[in-house]
């Protein structure tokens, strides 16, 4: 081929451009520590970064709803945990004045202490949790129970409602505690035990003595399903990590450059 | 080949020219023509879907996704403790966020789409502009030549004439038997002997966009490649495709949230109230009744049920939508909808960068053709001009040579007498 002065102008500028533009792309990729800065140097890696940073953004939603959500759940352990306490010393006052050895004076001192022990399990009742109740299902801003005249009031018909949080894709985890189906009998069979010593009967205390037993066993089943919530939470919360660390890792491998290859390059 | 004729009644100069001649192939320039205007064509639509890209600036932090993946968070995070109006606030933010987003990537794309527009109308102008141009130097070839004589520097400027109208719109040119060249863009005749058939541009109602480009003969004009056709197709095709996208894209996030939202209950009891308002990508808004501060934070519904403030299964509901297949005939979610038309456009984004590139090689190859054999070389040159001053030299000296011959001849010999 004849070769012309302007034909070799040409080409050397060609090849230079050609030069500078992979230089262009390797600076950029050292400056911006990314492999692509537009979608169409890479389809792939482009639409392979998007999935991954949604899966990585649904993950953390995930993790921080799981802190809400334990933390709900301690606060319900808490509340159970105290209503369990005042429940057994109740029952052991109970079963001190079974013996007819117990007279009417000892029997009186029995049921008033257990009146002194209904009060804070009422109070358990309407634990509040960032001043929202814990027993009260959806209604969260009204008070559950109220004890006044010797009595506990219901204010709310129903606390039946499940409050569910996600705790993963299409996964969910029930929070709350159905106050009601609890506390009613516990408060009616605390009752019963405190009114059979304060009026001096055994025949009634021992009458008195199965609801109460039934009660607390409820209690025991409530906290036992409410801790195995908890430690459900826990063990997704160390697979959620697991699962971001993996993500980040696999983002990284497909979007950032490895300086040492971009730059022998 | 055009040759001037040997000019005559020029003796005793020295020199007698016998013809200047124009090196070029007809069959090169068709060529070179051709590849540059498919080069130039990918290099428009390259150019174009980079601005796109950069519109939508999808693979940075600012990209569409992040703000629709915080939206879905705000509500998630919302149903865990739905009476937190913290939350709601957060939730609002995020929501103003997104419409916010997809509002500008409406207006940009249209912005851009016009932008074309004005690109187009350039070029065409531009085009008859040359096409005028090309007519008139038609017209004075064919004068120079019908005389006899080679009119070398309008043929050069035809040519160049031609080359950027081949960039333009893929024009060819064909030289006819007076030296005229017949200039066509697919098909239509752009000029004929020393007239210019010039492309007519209207405002085009059916398209919702102005430019409408006719041939003289009133036929719709397309242009087969050249930078016209990129740019054509990125007004008429890629862009518009993006639209669509972003449009279907708003109306499916907008209308799923709200009828899930009308079904709920804000803190307030308020009910049947939309999310968001709007009908595309351009209008979506979040709706007055959540942005009014009175009582907007509350407006939001999180609750299924009247009356319960602990409530959040509303809110999840929502939040569980980003993996509902909401889209393409229910198989696609819309961050999948939205993913795919990134890389779609990735995709076009590469092949015109790649074609435009290759193009160019082959058009570049091409040139270096053409000026193999039309180019001048000083070297070349050079050469042959010691070339001609030895030959020169040699004659001076055969004229001496003779001029002794004859010197001796008449002054030397036959001296009889003397």
């Amino acid at each position: 081929m004849r070769i012309t002065n302007r034909m070799m102008t040409e080409q050397n500028i060609q090849h230079m451009q050609a030069n500078l533009a992979v230089l262009t792309r390797l600076q950029t990729q050292v400056a911006t520590g990314k492999k692509i800065q537009t979608a169409a140097e890479d389809p792939t890696v482009a639409v392979a970064g998007l999935s991954l940073r949604t899966t990585l953004e649904q993950n953390e939603m995930y993790l921080n709803t799981s802190v809400v959500s334990r933390d709900w759940l301690t606060a319900n352990e808490g509340a159970l945990k105290q209503m369990t306490d005042l429940t057994t010393r109740i029952n052991d006052l109970a079963l001190q004045g079974l013996p007819d050895t117990q007279g009417a004076d000892e029997r009186l001192a029995l049921g008033t202490e257990v009146e002194g022990l209904l009060r804070p399990l009422v109070q358990a009742g309407n634990t509040q949790h960032q001043g929202k109740y814990l027993f009260a299902g959806f209604k969260v801003n009204t008070q559950p129970y109220t004890y006044a005249g010797a009595t506990v009031t219901n204010n709310l018909a129903s606390t039946a409602d499940a409050m569910q949080h996600n705790i993963a894709p299409g996964q969910t985890i029930t929070v709350n505690v159905d106050g009601n189906a609890l506390l009613t009998p516990l408060f009616s069979a605390v009752i019963g035990v405190r009114d059979a010593l304060l009026a001096n009967d055994p025949a009634a205390l021992q009458t008195a003595l199965a609801p109460l037993t039934a009660a607390v066993t409820t209690l025991n089943n409530t906290r036992t399903t409410n801790g195995a919530r908890i430690l459900n939470i826990e063990t997704q919360n160390d697979r959620l990590e697991q699962i971001n660390l993996a993500l980040k890792k696999l983002l990284s491998d497909k979007e950032d450059i490895s300086l040492a290859e971009a730059s022998a390059n | 080949m055009l040759t001037a004729a040997p000019v005559y009644g020029q003796m005793g100069t020295g020199v007698m020219v016998d013809r200047i001649q124009r090196f070029n192939l007809e069959f090169f320039d068709g060529r070179y023509r051709r590849e540059t205007a498919d080069a130039s064509r990918w290099a428009a639509a390259r150019d174009v879907l980079k601005q796109v890209e950069a519109t939508l600036a999808e693979t940075g932090t600012d990209g569409l996704m992040p703000k629709l993946d915080a939206f879905w968070t705000g509500w998630q995070t919302l149903s865990s403790d739905p009476s937190n109006t913290a939350l709601r606030a957060d939730l609002r933010e995020r929501s103003l966020a997104l419409a916010d987003a997809v509002n500008r990537r409406a207006v940009a794309l249209n912005t851009l789409r016009q932008d074309q527009d004005l690109a187009i109308r350039q070029r065409v102008e531009e085009i008859n502009t040359l096409a005028s141009g090309v007519a008139r130097l038609n017209a004075e070839i064919a004068r120079v030549q019908s005389v006899g004589d080679a009119p070398n520097d309008l043929l050069d400027e035809r040519d160049r004439q031609v080359d950027r109208l081949a960039e333009l719109a893929g024009a060819q040119g064909h030289v006819q038997p007076n030296g005229e060249l017949l200039v066509s863009i697919g098909g239509h005749a752009l000029v004929v002997g020393s007239t210019p058939f010039t492309l007519a541009v209207t405002s085009d109602l059916s398209n919702s966009n102005p430019a409408r480009i006719d041939c003289n003969d009133a036929q719709p004009f397309a242009a087969p490649r050249g930078e016209l056709a990129g740019l054509l197709d990125a007004r008429d095709r890629v862009i518009p495709a993006q639209q669509t996208g972003l449009d279907t894209f708003a109306a499916a996030l907008m209308s799923n949230v709200n009828a899930l939202h009308q079904t709920g209950y804000g803190l307030n009891n308020a009910t049947g109230l939309a999310f968001f308002t709007g009908t595309d990508a351009m209008s979506m808004r979040v709706s007055d009744n959540i942005t009014v501060p009175a009582n907007g934070l509350q407006n939001i519904a999180a609750a299924t049920a009247a009356g319960s403030p602990g409530d959040g299964n509303l809110a999840r509901q929502i939040s569980d939508l980003q993996r509902s297949l909401l889209l393409t005939g229910g198989t696609a979610t819309l961050h999948q909808f939205y993913t795919a038309q990134v890389g779609a456009l990735g995709l076009e984004g590469k092949q015109a960068e790649n074609s435009a590139r290759d193009r160019g090689l082959v058009a570049e190859a091409l040139s270096n053709q053409r000026e193999s054999f039309g180019g001048v070389s000083l070297d070349e040159e050079a050469a042959q001009l010691v070339q001609s001053q030895r030959a020169y030299q040699a004659a001076m000296r055969l004229m001496t040579t003779v001029d002794d011959m004859l010197d001796r001849v008449i002054n030397g010999m036959g001296r009889v007498g003397l």
